[in-house]
């Protein structure tokens, strides 16, 4: 959780990263203002290096992966199969 | 875009033509240099617990001598002096494999896998065994063809699939907040 560096905040939610309407990767945060919400959402810059976890599952989103734990099993053995 | 065009400098997620990827099956054995019957220069295999421990020796292993990912951070590779590189076995995916265990490997659902499509020079469509890690001295990969590149997109995307199967970790419950809580 973000800590509210303000006086009129009340708090910051944990931002949620998703891919913007031109592309690029973006934060919604949402901060409760004296019993109302803002949606504030801003361009994340583009770390090469050294992303979130959650800005990973976003980008993983993105081009198809999944972000959740199931890990299927494969019936056949690898060493099965030649190699390059 | 999967792949970026690929040149000198190695780069992390660098796919190398042939390097030698170990496998330590049996109980290991030390070889010592010997002379042979007939003068030759060879190898002895002797019992392991005549060396001290921690000490490097050469011994017999199984090795595939074929296509590899480099695994090892950029920064790591540039360090003069490096000694170790880090790599990992790439599997061809073969088309005579259920069509539904190709769909698996292809949606990365298998976590110790990472699927490398078809590449612009013809190179069919593969996959990164995590299970098949080995280390190995800079000079085996700086004398081996690189056949393709990870675009930076790609290289985020395998980096995750590699903490995801060491850490098992549930991105949707562990780091993001719950709905309810987000549009509170």
């Amino acid at each position: 959780m973000f800590e509210c560096m303000t006086e009129t905040c009340e708090a910051i939610s944990t931002p949620s990263y998703h891919v913007t309407s031109e592309g690029t990767w973006g934060a919604r945060i949402v901060i409760p203002i004296k019993g109302k919400t803002l949606e504030v959402e801003t361009i994340v810059a583009d770390t090469e290096t050294h992303l979130s976890v959650s800005e990973m599952a976003t980008r993983l989103d993105a081009i198809g992966q999944p972000t959740t734990v199931e890990d299927y099993e494969v019936s056949f053995d690898p060493d099965d199969y030649s190699l390059f | 875009m999967f792949y970026r065009p690929a040149s000198l400098p190695l780069c992390q997620g660098d796919i190398i033509e042939q390097l030698s990827n170990i496998h330590a099956k049996d109980g290991p054995q030390v070889l010592r240099r010997t002379t042979l019957s007939g003068g030759r220069e060879g190898f002895e295999a002797v019992k392991v617990d005549e060396e001290k421990p921690g000490s490097e020796f050469l011994m017999p292993a199984h090795c595939c001598f074929t296509r590899s990912m480099l695994l090892t951070y950029d920064c790591e590779i540039d360090k003069k002096g490096a000694k170790h590189l880090t790599i990992a076995m790439i599997r061809p995916l073969d088309p005579s494999l259920p069509r539904d265990q190709q769909e698996i490997i292809r949606k990365n659902k298998k976590f110790a896998f990472f699927y490398l499509p078809l590449t612009e020079c013809g190179s069919p469509e593969s996959y990164v065994d995590f299970r098949r890690i080995t280390t190995v001295a800079p000079i085996l990969v700086n004398d081996s063809r690189i056949v393709a590149r990870l675009s930076e997109e790609s290289l985020r995307a395998i980096l995750f699939q590699f903490y995801r199967f060491m850490a098992r970790i549930d991105l949707s419950r562990a780091v993001l907040p719950p709905l309810e809580q987000e549009n509170a």
